[in-house]
């Protein structure tokens, strides 16, 4: 018997022909790991032995909750979180700061300026914290350099300050990553109409007022976008901290995707790594739900 | 408002912004400045802001003295090309497709493409590693390069689509009557015109590979890109010298910088995720 198809079904074989390398490569080197983490978090698995897989259940969970050194629930999410908060939070209000001071109209050179804010992000994670080791360092660092020529006689250690280490790498990583926020509200405040701006202005508004009541309302969709988006990347975020300062000291700066690596990289526990990687799945899957409905409500035309 | 107030303003506005440039240069600055600069002036006191004695010396040490593998750019050249190779040639097909023809099932296509974009490398690690030992694909270039094409793939299928939705059918059509299959008709006459977006994708693909270092690092032992070999160039030696490793650091930043400098607006595409479109 021979197959034929109508004009329909030849375009519809026709369009997954052309979406065909696209999607094999997305199953292969995406879903398919995906799953397999979830799957492979129930496994003993050797990095050593890599092939030999025994089931276990929950017991990878278990060694992750009920482990001291470091401690899940009292080391490690603290330190997730805070790491996110600071970083979203610093990102998102520089970003929008300075995109808004930017913006306005008397200023000269914006581009000159954006250029040179962006320049961070496009430098590789690995160069960026080796140029903060080096301002935080101690003996040579350019930091405590001018603090000893201010007078100070007992400059801080930095990284290797416990209590400090955490704001070093928060500021680092604002620093890194404040240029997505940046771009993100610059393109909100293009979005709002210069008539609009313009009339306030004539009505006899303050520069406060028309900040207060014009342009936060209308960029708030983007700065929820840029919450959501932000707040992704920096839950996976890794090179920063792992080439800053690998989690120490004291487990202080151990983040969630980092105690991953180390789990499963330098202890060799593939599948407790796993468990680990399957909780970092669950927080972007709870992120993403966010994400698709507000583009849902962008895409059907209401205000993003 | 009264002048004067207005005046302050103005110049509180340029303060901000111009503590923010500063504080956004210093760092690397600093680090990159140490390659011309002789070790001891580099971590010596007090700092110098420009090299007092500029020398090229530290390529040479660094070429020479040290274990430091150049090697590591290549590899790193070789996988980023690659995996622009990848990622476009993927992208150039299912960006036409998904623009060009209607088929049953094209609306759940994008958008799981579109999701696809939101997974995070993180959780693939583990098995991807797996895999990869399993068929020969750790330690080689070629796994690398499919690992970065995956990730920009999604992307760069939304922003090919978009080109592609912005050039009129009506002159393919003309060109498909003439006899020219689709598949030619793309070459021929739609990518030449699409060319533009497909600098922003190839720049964007392109630069992931190039600065991303922890799936190198799990995935190579010995075909190690540039990021990697940086990592691995501080452990070794006991104490840091940071001027050697300025000038590795030097090296590795300025393609990209020149690139920047060039084709600003196609890096804030590309890197954007697609959340900026113009």
């Amino acid at each position: 018997m021979k197959l034929t198809f109508n004009k329909q079904q030849k375009e519809t074989v026709r369009g997954y022909m052309f979406v065909a390398p696209v999607l094999t490569l997305l199953l292969l080197f995406s879903l398919y790991p995906l799953l397999r983490t979830v799957y492979l978090s129930f496994f003993d698995v050797k990095l050593a032995s890599i092939n030999r897989m025994n089931f276990v259940g929950w017991k990878n969970y278990n060694a992750l909750f009920t482990r001291v050194t470091p401690d899940f629930f009292k080391q490690i999410i603290p330190a997730t979180l805070l790491y996110v908060f600071g970083s979203v939070i610093g990102q998102i209000g520089f970003g929008f700061i300075l995109a808004y001071l930017i913006h306005q109209k008397f200023i000269r050179g914006k581009e000159a300026y954006r250029a040179i804010i962006i320049l961070p992000w496009v430098v590789s994670g690995i160069i960026i914290a080796i140029s903060w080791r080096f301002m935080y360092e101690p003996r040579l660092g350019v930091l405590n350099h001018i603090l000893i020529t201010m007078g100070n006689k007992n400059p801080p250690t930095w990284l290797n300050d416990e209590r400090l280490v955490m704001g070093c790498l928060i500021v680092a990583n604002i620093w890194h990553g404040m240029a997505f926020s940046f771009i993100i509200q610059t393109s909100g405040l293009h979005s709002i109409s210069d008539e609009l701006m313009e009339a306030a202005m004539v009505d006899g508004a303050s520069a406060f007022q028309r900040l207060r009541y014009i342009t936060l309302p209308l960029v708030r969709p983007f700065l929820v976008l840029n919450l959501i988006l932000t707040s992704m990347a920096t839950i996976n975020s890794f090179d920063l901290i792992y080439a800053m300062t690998n989690g120490g000291p004291l487990f202080r700066t151990e983040v969630i995707s980092v105690h991953m690596y180390h789990r499963a990289f330098d202890f060799g526990r593939l599948g407790e790594g796993s468990a680990v990687a399957s909780i970092i799945l669950l927080m972007n899957l709870i992120l993403t739900i966010f994400y698709m409905r507000i583009n849902k409500r962008k895409n059907e035309g209401g205000d993003v | 408002m009264k002048p004067k107030m207005l005046l302050i303003g103005k110049i509180l506005t340029y303060l901000i912004i111009v503590i923010w440039i500063l504080f956004t240069i210093i760092p690397l600055y600093w680090l990159l400045s140490s390659t011309f600069k002789p070790t001891a002036e580099a971590i010596g006191y007090p700092p110098t802001l420009f090299p007092k004695h500029p020398t090229l010396e530290n390529f040479k040490i660094l070429f020479t003295a040290t274990r430091f593998n150049f090697g590591s750019y290549g590899n790193s050249m070789i996988i980023g090309l690659g995996a622009m190779f990848i990622s476009l040639s993927a992208a150039l097909f299912a960006g036409y497709g998904l623009s060009r023809i209607k088929f049953r099932g094209k609306h759940i296509v994008m958008t799981g493409i579109l999701l696809f974009q939101m997974v995070p490398v993180l959780a693939t690690l583990i098995p991807l590693y797996q895999t990869f030992s399993k068929y020969g694909l750790y330690n080689t270039h070629f796994g690398l390069m499919l690992i970065y094409a995956t990730q920009t793939a999604p992307m760069n299928t939304w922003l090919l689509k978009g080109y592609f939705d912005t050039i009129p059918y009506a002159i393919e059509e003309a060109a498909q009557i003439d006899g020219l299959s689709r598949i030619q008709s793309l070459i021929r006459i739609a990518l030449p015109i699409a060319a533009p977006g497909l600098s922003a994708s190839a720049i964007f693909a392109f630069f992931r590979a190039w600065n991303e270092y922890m799936i190198a690092m799990t995935m190579t032992s010995t075909v190690r890109p540039y990021t990697v070999e940086l990592y691995r160039f501080i452990g070794e030696q006991g104490d840091v010298d940071w001027s050697l490793l300025g000038t590795a650091a030097f090296i590795a930043v300025l393609p990209v910088f020149v690139l920047f400098s060039f084709f600003q607006k196609y890096f804030i595409i590309g890197m954007s995720g697609g959340a900026i479109k113009s």
